[in-house]
């Protein structure tokens, strides 16, 4: 893949790359650090990338390591996320953003990739590194635990985003 | 609002500065060449470090006789069981936390680890597990394919781990755990788990008719915390049909095109033989527009992606099982899956049943399975 190749297949997926680690970081400024962070990863490790097919998934999950990585480091350092140079727009949806923040990263991704960013079940397994039966199972106590929030009535604009 | 039509609608627009921070990553990719695979130098440093102290510390610890304490302390076990298990005993603290891989042991083609770690401040609270917890390395940017649960106990949160060896792994091979909670990797030097603490079971008739299931080995084995019980079974997609026997965490019904499963909490349904109204959502995603019924609902799709195993006992309760969502695809196209029986004492004969997490309903349960008593 030429440089050029390469910039056209980032270009075409930065959407769901925004959206993948906004879910995690909920930070705008963090989003752009972790997925330059990456770009420059991905671009220096393409070479082990074996079916051009995958590119998409292998990138995405560059992302999530690199955001897991931003993460850990916050944790070691009890550092906060970036200061945002501009707030970031609301969503449409708010309180569906919040019952989704509200759950666990490891729940809110795999709603988050397949709901959000429309990636099938295998595809997401290539992406986290699991078994598509984990998926399922993932994806199935992430609904009902999505449910069980926005029937509960727990979520509103006082509910703080994590 | 109650029912998202739309779950684009959860995320914010993509601002502009991110656009503008990939255009300028990608613009330095221009000036960076692509790099072949290299191992990095702090990472050796690290493990040839830790290899030298692991080392000294078990010349000195031999010589002065207080493996066997450590050994011994660095047990966490249920009341009454004794597993015949050998322990690293290997502990890592970096003032905030203390890592101690408690276990490490290969068996075949997985690798079995459990690690404790423990915040010095403040036990954690129950529920309060991170996100970016453990991986599992075979060396340096090497993640290994690795089924894990987590734990929380008495203020403590356990990993455990069961991970797929590549083909032809040494048997003296040493893996590694990276995490927030240490600065370095640590080394997991594994040894091969004793035949005493694991045993195969008999199992009647070895398939799940309907799911495709075949099961090619069926076997039990102590950990430090639970019975495991370990099912490695191949699945030929042709033979799965769509489950038929109703389950009893659910209510069903059957309609337009597909299975259903139902909220029985949802007054309007239960008891009513009229499906549901449903509404699209995305991707094949739908809700029932009635309010109180079950939110999200998707049709049975024949497929190995979404099987869920329970045990059941002779009495029919469904026994208490932990952890690990589903089954590690093996590099020949099998599956080993690990269901952690919390129970103190092995049931004399449970039988296994499968059933779809979509849709709830279960195939018929015909692998019985007499269980042997592992030696303690």
């Amino acid at each position: 893949m030429t440089n050029r190749e390469f910039q056209a297949r980032v270009l075409g997926c930065e959407r769901r790359l925004y959206g993948v680690a906004y879910m995690l970081l909920n930070s705008a400024a963090d989003c752009e650090d972790a997925v330059q962070e990456a770009l420059l990863r991905a671009w220096r490790r393409l070479p082990s990338l074996r079916e051009e097919a995958y590119f998409e998934t292998w990138l995405a999950r560059i992302v999530i390591n690199e955001c897991k990585q931003l993460m850990r480091k916050r944790v070691r350092r009890a550092e906060s996320p970036l200061p945002e140079t501009l707030p970031a727009p609301p969503p449409p949806n708010p309180e569906l953003y919040r019952a989704l923040r509200a759950l666990d990263a490891r729940h809110r991704i795999v709603l988050t990739l397949k709901y959000v960013d429309g990636y099938g079940v295998a595809e997401i397994a290539r992406i986290l590194r699991v078994p598509q039966g984990t998926v399922a199972s993932r994806l199935s106590r992430a609904r009902k635990m999505l449910k069980d929030r926005l029937e509960g009535g727990d979520i509103n604009e006082n509910t703080p985003l994590l | 609002m109650k029912t998202p039509r739309c779950f684009n609608g959860a995320l914010p627009p993509t601002p502009e500065s991110f656009h503008r921070a990939v255009v300028r990553a990608l613009q330095k990719t221009e000036e960076e060449p692509m790099k072949k695979r290299t191992v990095r130098v702090s990472i050796v440093a690290a493990v040839l470090a830790a290899i030298l102290l692991v080392g000294t510390a078990l010349a000195v610890g031999s010589h002065l006789g207080i493996l066997e304490f450590l050994g011994q302390t660095g047990r966490v076990t249920p009341a009454g069981e004794t597993p015949d298990i050998e322990r690293p005993g290997t502990a890592v603290s970096n003032g905030k936390y203390t890592l101690t891989v408690c276990e490490g042991y290969c068996a075949g083609d997985t690798a079995n680890i459990l690690v404790e770690v423990a915040r010095s401040k403040e036990p954690f609270a129950p529920g309060e597990i991170p996100f970016w917890g453990p991986s599992v390395k075979a060396g340096a940017d090497d993640d290994l394919p690795c089924e894990h649960e987590e734990r929380w106990i008495d203020g403590k949160i356990y990993y455990y781990f069961v991970c797929a060896l590549p083909d032809g792994a040494a048997e003296a091979l040493t893996l590694y755990i990276e995490s927030p909670f240490t600065d370095e990797p640590v080394p997991v030097p594994l040894s091969k788990r004793p035949e005493s603490a694991s045993a195969d079971v008999a199992a009647g008739d070895r398939t799940i008719d309907g799911a495709g299931i075949t099961f090619d080995g069926i076997s039990l084995s102590r950990t430090a915390l639970d019975i495991a019980l370990t099912l490695t079974y191949s699945v030929d997609r042709s033979a799965i049909r769509a489950p038929e026997l109703p389950s009893p965490n659910l209510a069903y019904f059957t309609g337009g095109d597909g299975v259903y499963h139902m909220n029985p909490d949802c007054l309007a349904i239960v008891g009513d033989a009229r499906p549901c109204p449903f509404d699209e959502i995305a991707g094949g995603m739908r809700s029932c527009s009635l309010p109180g019924c079950s939110f999200f609902t998707e049709p049975f799709s024949a497929g190995e992606v979404g099987f869920v195993f329970e045990l059941v006992d002779a009495q029919g309760d469904v026994l208490e099982t932990g952890g690990l969502d589903s089954g590690l695809l093996l590099e020949d196209g099998r599956y080993r899956e690990t269901l952690l029986i919390r129970s103190e004492a092995i049931p004399e004969s449970f039988r296994i049943r499968a059933f779809d997490c979509w849709t709830k309903y279960r195939w018929r349960d015909t692998v019985e399975v007499s269980a042997t008593e592992i030696v303690p």
